[in-house]
């Protein structure tokens, strides 16, 4: 090797001190010769200062301490849990709606303009507490022996309705989703900035709130908003899992439910 | 709170995973934010790796815990990189405000406010295979050696992944 050669690589493991023997040796007396060489490791020196001047990053309030307290989450488990569960969701809510009876088809022309403010503060006023849900379920449970006993990630763990709009919220024991179902069609322009996604052949908006994700869409005549954490993955499996062509489901055979049904969570268009 | 010791090194105490989430949370977490570039990746990543250590810690010999730690998340987001490689997803980056100047001496620039998230957003764009090796030289401290072995490659490379990226850094900042 000669004096001659240029550092190359080797600019790193001089400036970290990882050369020795002879590449050290031929390293200094090239550097002594070498003014490029020396702006070269000048430059990286300074970049390598910066990096290592880099404040501690502080995770989020509480991250810690929830995992401590309730073990870190198996991402792959929750993944597929996910997904099955999604279904569930739907499901479950689906047979919900049979109970109350609340699923028929409408041909209203109301135009729907969204609070989305609202959703995330009612949903938000529902879910103070995660540890709270089981008591609500078995409550619940222990009440309403009409209500499907859910299954999977996401359990059906409050609802309210009135004569424009209903609410159901789900929950896994951590994350918490909000379904909000209202008659009528959208006003796009009303649902202001966000993520544009498709939901089955719909249009749908995913709109960031800080703590949650409110998704925007419309399916059949109503519209809804899901508002859910973003970390939990639910708006996207949803707008994923919504089928893009209309066809008979699963739940169509199972139960014979009928289209309105069908139509009140988009499993037929 | 700690757990049993090592079966014949009865020397130091085996943390239990708890103490290490304690101790350790929020060194993990700077290191899974250096490598994923964005927050909620990174505490995404800090559970994988928590995940791991709590299922794993028995194979831990008390020693360099920081060393392991990193190991685990370096590991644990280059599989996560080559899988969505396999299935893409749309990753919505940190955008930060132009650039500003890099003249200045290295502390006087980092006093500024804005530099340390520059420069998390250049060292974001490095290919991941960079960004490891200059996260584990330049944040977490290891030599080349304990690089080489916690991503399985020869020395050489390394040498040539933190060169190269630091190349690309400089060019990025410029």
């Amino acid at each position: 090797m000669s004096n001659f050669d240029h550092l190359g690589d080797r600019v790193s493991a001089w400036i970290d001190g990882e050369l020795i023997g002879d590449e050290l040796d031929h390293a200094a007396a090239h550097l002594d010769q070498c003014e490029h060489c020396r702006s070269v490791v000048d430059a990286e020196r300074t970049v390598r200062s910066w990096i290592r001047l880099l404040p501690q990053e502080e995770p989020p309030p509480g991250f810690l301490d929830k995992i401590v307290l309730t073990g870190p989450r198996d991402r792959r488990s929750d993944r597929r849990r996910v997904r099955f569960g999604v279904a569930n969701l739907v499901a479950s809510a689906a047979v919900w709606v049979l109970v109350l009876g609340v699923g028929q088809l409408s041909n209203t022309s109301t135009t729907v303009t969204p609070r989305v403010g609202s959703f995330v503060t009612t949903h938000q006023a529902n879910v103070v507490s995660t540890a709270s849900f089981g008591s609500v379920d078995r409550q619940m449970h222990s009440t309403r022996s009409d209500l499907p006993p859910a299954t999977s990630r996401f359990d059906l763990v409050a609802f309210r309705t009135d004569s424009s709009m209903t609410q159901a919220v789900y929950s896994d024991g951590v994350d918490a989703v909000s379904v909000f179902r209202q008659v009528g069609a959208l006003d796009w322009d009303a649902v202001g900035d966000g993520r544009a996604v498709s939901v089955g052949e719909s249009r749908g908006v995913v709109i960031d709130r800080g703590d949650v994700e409110v998704l925007m869409f419309e399916r059949g005549d109503y519209a809804y908003a899901v508002v859910a954490p973003p970390s939990s993955g639910v708006i996207d499996e949803i707008a994923v899992a919504m089928p893009s062509s209309p066809g008979p489901s699963l739940w169509d055979r199972a139960t014979d439910a009928g289209r309105g049904l069908l139509d009140c969570f988009g499993l037929r268009g | 709170m700690t757990g049993p010791t090592q079966p014949g090194g009865p020397l130091t105490p085996r943390p239990t995973w708890e103490d290490i989430a304690r101790s350790h949370g929020r060194f993990l977490y700077t290191v899974a934010y250096r490598l994923t570039g964005n927050r909620d990746d990174a505490q995404d990543l800090v559970q994988d790796v928590l995940l791991r250590v709590r299922r794993g810690l028995d194979s831990y010999t008390p020693g360099n815990l920081e060393g392991w730690l990193s190991r685990i998340a370096s590991n644990l987001f280059l599989d996560e990189v080559r899988r969505k490689k396999r299935r893409p997803l749309h990753v919505v980056p940190d955008l930060p405000d132009p650039w500003v100047g890099l003249e200045a001496d290295p502390e006087a620039e980092l006093a500024k406010e804005r530099l340390p998230e520059h420069l998390q957003a250049a060292i974001s764009k490095l290919p991941p295979e960079f960004r490891t090796a200059i996260v584990l030289c330049d944040v977490v401290g290891l030599d080349y050696a304990e690089i080489a072995e916690a991503l399985d490659i020869p020395a050489g490379t390394v040498r040539s992944r933190i060169h190269r990226g630091r190349a690309l850094l400089r060019k990025e900042l410029q």
